[in-house]
């Protein structure tokens, strides 16, 4: 099946140029966010993983944070586009072997894909031969169910699987060993069982390579004195797979010794991470204290009464929203957080309870308490060691490349993505596999579209008046997301006894890629003509299912999907039956939709391919160059003189060895932009006007208070950055002399002016992180602020080793980066640390002349004072103050803490839900360098894969006119807010009177689809296709039925 | 299914006409459910592209059916993903309240509000009030049966 998609062995010739094909090595989330990228950028990519489906660790958690959402209902959709996608070839179960250098700059690769005994194409993914299959054995820790399942012989990791194909065991099949039993063979319908199991080598030429392997968790044998070997201590990744409904488990949460409901957990941070033994990690992991808190959430929406504890040193919540996340787990959910590492894990021999030893941080005594389960949450090791071994390239003691060899790999057209990259999360993930994308694009911009398909779609069934609508439903449990609470059984019962429905079914995830094909093969069998699926939002799900009505032939406005998880199941988890009985309401007054559903077009709408970058800071800066260099116009508004933002505020004169190579980037990036052809600089300027729609936005540009610039542009960056608060005085009562914020510490830096203090005292979380004990207004954490004292805290002491520092924190939050953790371990060496309580902030008292500061010091709790004669505060960052000004003129969403909100927190990080405009770097949230600048070529990236065909589709949901019934009256032009009515003059003969009459028209390439019109029309002459009023009125009916009242259509209405 | 409940548990479950626009009220109420922020299962949302679609006449068709209450959201006024679609929804709805007092129906039962994409909790809270409101003034005794 996998292979008829691609084109199998290469037969490139020769060239002198880049060829426009890349290859993708691994295809979880950062591996697909980049593929797909790729190919609307114009590029041909063969993906491949060494596993049998593609997903990577995103496909096996149960939920993902903050929003808790469910990780395979968000993941699906993609892994399913990257599946259908025509441009990609994707290759499971196969591994890069070579890779040749050739003269011309490209890379000839050599690919091993192995056989599992299966014909791929002809696989139906019908299970039979898995059912058949009778060799039982527990998986191993590295495949789906993480070590707690057991497998057949014959297997696919999951039911919605990518590809959805199954395959054999060779070491476990007993006819592999044995020669006898094959049943499987016996059995499988499709003939597709031939136990080959050879390898297949394929060698291609391709233009660019992407490294996005991702991480392995440590399995927790490997911590003995946890007893990591008892089947009740779980690592992160097995506790997701038993917190699954779709686990091994159902979604029960017990002890695998006993079976019985577990009902106090332990979790245990910072397990063989932030670590100097042999064979762990030096470096934080950058996601455990987040998934930790998700999970001991969940585990309280199961079952409220469950004890859920999480150990930690600190707790690293320092992203968009985290720290309220942190909050909610705390004050909501009840989960407690416990300060302090577990020393040991003991089975009492006795009771068989797990025993856990903690040093109680108040007392400073050890205390032992028994638990159910123990989660580790062990070191996420990169995999960057195969890639190291082809490469032949030595990794770093962290187990990575250094940046000087990232960049010449880079040079060389091997570009890295996700976790291979440094320690992250889902969305920076993403981030990584757009800049990733953006950054081959740029080298490869002269064979775009050199190897691209169009997608090709089976002729549309001809849908004619008079044809009966023949409705099919599939209404989804989404795991037990809506399972749990809505009845979807008795749903899919009850809503086919309604008139023209066909069919209806339910099933567990709606959006897989297996349940794409039962949805095809019922508008086959039941010669469907409209459908429905009740799931989830519209708003993320329907481009999916509306190309799956296409490949099976229907017009996509044949559907309709109907939302019972977000607006029913989320929200009314205490009342089932008033759930229940909502959903199957909402489903009722869409199958009145849909029988008036017709098919409609969409319209290809020509576009400027010019890009509009609002802000010139390092996110901003490499999003221009990477456009221009792409082949873009770009115009770059800054509304300072200079160009550079944040990198301005950066002292050059002391700087640390990780971040020297991003700035002399950027300070060779700032000389040379003023030379490209390709960008337009609008300094002293800001945005004054915005109007149009994507592909077309027109800008007005004021230029230092004075001139005017009009600009049209296809698509909008939004690069404005954030500026930390200068309101010190709050803090310290008053305006206290040498109380500095760290960005004007750093001036004094590099004017030298600091080193003529002798004690300096670094306050963290200054106004910010609220517990709800502060009067802050910012509730969560910058996220950047630790690493600056850290690096200021160097900088000081590298100019004058006699300077005395002190840093008072609470809690150092040091993820994201590798080099953090021994950054603070070199600050130690010479630094006072000390710990303050988040309900206790240090008071600064003064008389004039010396500061002095007092302090309950958290650890050893004694009463501190510190003598400063600097104090400089770690107050929040912030959105650049017309942060809402601007948004407004973009009509996009902020969030309550000031910052633009991008379309999907986890998904979608540096898109707008408003087609054509993007995010980028700190406008999001405050970013270090490296992130900023990974931000900025994602928004190119993104923007130009929309631009590059020069084109756009717009949706095919205009409105339309009646002319008998239209009075001429005008009121829907003058409501138009795009100018997309006229109104034209039409003869009329009445009585043989020849009159002219005004009637409205409306100009299809100009109309978006708003409905405003028709809100307005006097005579209903003007209605909206796919919104039409008849529509809207069949709800209202279903809604609120009249006994008797036929609802029923027997043919279409025209 | 629903009368069953009333019955039984003696207590006034009301249903209300949601009308909601697809870029910021409906993604509003997506947020209130992705938060898990709690509200009472009265509402039955119709998505439309802007509030500006809405007609009076589908709100007097609402309570001509039945509806308890309707309630019609949109962007905040400035914020309309169309540009000004939700002023002429405003200023069409100004005339509602008029219109239902007119066939004697509270003109308590229709509210008018505005919830960004961002404000998924002011979504719950705004359900939760007018909920209440519209189980005070007890059920919609006008129901046209042919209408
Ligand atoms: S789009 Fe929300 S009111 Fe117009």
């Amino acid at each position: 099946m996998v292979e008829a998609r691609s084109k199998s062995i290469d037969s490139t010739k020769p060239s002198s140029k880049l060829v426009g094909e890349v290859l993708v090595v691994g295809v979880g989330v950062a591996g697909i966010q980049a593929s797909l990228d790729l190919t609307r950028l114009g590029y041909h990519v063969t993906a491949i993983d060494k596993s049998m489906t593609i997903g990577g660790i995103m496909a096996q958690l149960d939920k993902t944070f903050p929003t808790n959402d469910c990780s395979l209902c968000i993941l699906a959709p993609k892994m399913v586009e990257v599946y259908r996608d025509p441009n990609i070839t994707l290759y499971q179960n196969t591994e890069l072997k070579e890779i040749e250098f050739l003269a011309n700059g490209n890379l000839k690769v050599t690919l091993e894909k192995k056989r599992l005994g299966i014909d791929e194409e002809a696989c139906k993914n019908c299970s039979e031969c898995y059912n058949a299959c009778p060799v039982r054995f527990q998986e191993d820790i590295s495949w789906f169910d993480a070590g707690l399942n057991m497998r057949h012989a014959a297997n696919i990791p999951f039911p919605s699987a990518v590809p959805p194909v199954y395959g054999i065991d060779p070491d476990k099949c007993l006819h592999v060993n044995f020669g006898i039993c094959g049943k499987c063979q016996d059995i499988c319908p499709a003939n597709c069982i031939d136990f080959d199991f050879t390898s297949q080598i394929i060698e291609i030429t391709v233009g660019s390579i992407l490294f996005a392997t991702g991480s392995t968790q440590m399995d927790p044998s490997m911590f003995p004195t946890l007893a990591g070997e008892h089947p009740d201590v779980l690592n992160g990744i097995q506790f997701e797979r038993l917190m699954c409904a779709s686990g091994p488990e159902g979604g029960e949460i017990i002890k695998l010794s006993t079976r019985q409901h577990a009902h106090r957990i332990a979790f245990l941070q910072c397990v063989g991470s932030r670590s100097k033994k042999e064979g762990e990690l030096e470096f934080c992991s950058s996601v455990c204290c987040m998934y930790a808190m998700k999970e001991a959430q969940i585990t309280k929406e199961h079952d409220p009464d469950v004890e859920c504890m999480i150990f930690n040193t600190e707790n690293r919540a320092c992203a968009k929203g985290f720290h309220e996340y942190y909050l909610r787990a705390k004050d909501d959910y009840g989960v407690k957080f416990m300060q302090g590492r577990v020393a040991s894990v003991k089975e009492d021999l006795g009771s068989q309870d797990l025993i856990i030893a903690y040093e109680d941080i108040r007392t400073g005594k050890v205390k032992e308490e028994p638990v159910d389960l123990v989660i580790l949450e062990t070191a996420l090791v990169p995999n960057t060691k195969p890639m190291a071994d082809i490469l032949g390239i030595e990794l770093n003691e962290h187990h990575y490349f250094d940046p000087g060899t990232v960049d010449s790999l880079q040079q060389k057209g091997i570009f890295l993505a996700g976790y291979n990259i440094k320690p992250m999360d889902i969305p920076l993930s993403v981030v990584s596999g757009s800049a990733a994308a953006a950054q081959i694009a740029r080298r490869l911009s002269k064979s775009r579209f050199d190897r691209i398909v169009e997608k090709e779609f089976p002729p549309e069934k001809n849908i004619r008046q008079g044809d009966e609508p023949r409705i099919g439903i599939m209404v989804c449990h989404c795991g037990i997301n809506i399972g749990r609470t809505v009845d979807v059984e008795w749903i899919a019962e009850e809503i086919q006894k309604e008139p023209n429905v066909v069919v209806a079914i339910h099933n567990y995830y709606s959006c897989s890629s297996d349940s794409q094909v039962t949805l095809k093969e019922m508008i086959r069998e039941h010669d469907l003509n409209r459908f429905i699926v009740a799931s989830c939002t519209p708003r993320t799900h329907e481009p999916l299912f509306r190309v799956t009505l296409q490949e099976a032939g229907l017009n996509p406005y044949l559907f309709e999907l109907v939302n019972i998880r977000e607006h029913v199941s989320w929200v009314h988890m205490q009342e089932p039956e008033l759930a229940t009985q909502k959903a199957l309401e909402l489903l009722k007054m869409n199958v009145a939709k849909v029988r008036g559903l017709q098919p409609q077009q969409r319209k290809k709408i020509d576009i400027k391919k010019t890009v509009l970058i609002i802000g010139g800071g390092p996110a901003g800066l490499h999003a221009a160059w990477n456009l221009a260099k792409q082949g873009f116009a770009v115009h770059l508004v800054e509304k300072e003189g200079t160009l550079g933002g944040a990198v301005n505020k950066i002292s050059r004169e002391f700087v640390l060895p990780r971040e020297r190579a991003i700035l002399e980037k950027l300070d060779a990036l700032l000389g040379e932009i003023r030379n490209e052809d390709n960008i337009s600089l609008h300094m002293n300027a800001h945005v004054d006007e915005v109007s149009g729609f994507v592909g077309n936005y027109n800008v007005t540009i004021v230029e230092s208070s004075s001139e005017e610039a009009e600009v049209e542009v296809g698509a909008i960056i939004v690069a404005t950055g954030a500026v930390q608060d200068p309101t010190t005085e709050n803090v310290a009562g008053g305006n206290v002399p040498r109380v500095y914020t760290q960005e004007e510490f750093e001036k004094l830096i590099e004017d030298r002016t600091a080193g003529s203090f002798k004690k300096v005292v670094f306050i963290q979380c200054t106004n910010q992180r609220d517990d709800g004990n502060m009067s802050s207004d910012f509730p969560n954490c910058s996220g950047i602020c630790c690493k600056i004292s850290l690096k200021q805290a160097m900088m000081l002491h590298e100019a004058d080793p006699s300077i005395q520092i002190t840093i008072l924190h609470r809690g150092m939050q040091l993820s994201g980066d590798i080099n953090a953790e021994s950054l603070f371990d070199d600050v130690q060496r010479f630094a006072a640390i000390a710990r303050y309580s988040p309900d206790n902030y240090p008071s600064i008292e003064h008389d004039g002349e010396n500061i002095a500061i007092s302090l309950d010091e958290v650890n050893t709790g004694m009463a501190l004072r510190v003598e400063a004669d600097a104090v400089v505060l770690a107050t929040p960052f912030r959105s650049i103050s017309n942060t809402k000004d601007l948004a407004m003129k973009l009509k996009v969403p902020v969030t309550h803490d000031g910052y633009f909100l991008e379309a999907h927190v986890k998904l979608r990080p540096v898109d707008f839900a408003t087609e054509g405009i993007f995010l980028a770097g700190s406008a999001q949230w405050p970013k270090t360098l490296d992130d900023a600048v990974m931000q900025g070529l994602a928004a190119a990236g993104r923007a130009a894969g929309l631009l590059a065909k020069g084109f756009v589709e717009v949706e095919g949901i205009t409105a339309r006119v009646d002319e008998e019934a239209c009075i001429g009256c005008g009121k829907c032009a003058e409501v138009c807010p795009y100018s997309a009515i006229e109104m034209i003059e039409r003869d009329l003969t009445i009585d043989m009177v020849h009159i002219t009459v005004p009637k409205a028209h409306v100009m299809d390439a100009m109309c978006k689809g708003c409905g405003t019109c028709v809100g307005e029309c006097p005579t209903h002459a003007i209605d909206q296709r796919h919104f039409k009023t008849s529509q809207i009125s069949d709800m209202i009916k279903a809604l609120f039925p009249v006994p008797g009242e036929d609802v029923a259509c027997r043919r279409l209405a025209p | 299914m629903n009368e069953t409940i009333e019955q039984e548990s003696g207590n006034f479950q009301p249903r209300i006409l949601t009308f909601a626009c697809n870029w910021c009220s409906y993604a509003g109420a997506d947020l209130a459910g992705v938060s898990r922020f709690q509200y009472p299962p009265s509402i039955r949302i119709i998505r439309v592209m802007c509030s500006g679609r809405i007609h009076p006449e589908m709100i007097l068709e609402g309570f001509a059916r039945g509806a308890d209450g309707v309630l019609v959201t949109g962007c905040h006024i400035g914020d309309c993903h169309y540009i000004k679609g939700n002023q002429y929804t405003k200023a069409r709805m100004e005339l509602v309240p008029d219109l239902l007092e007119g066939i004697g129906i509270d003109s308590k039962r229709f509210k008018l509000d505005w919830v960004s994409a961002s404000e998924g909790k002011r979504f719950s809270e705004v359900i939760t009030s007018f909920t209440a409101r519209v189980k005070e003034l007890g059920p919609n005794q006008l129901k046209l049966s042919n209408y």
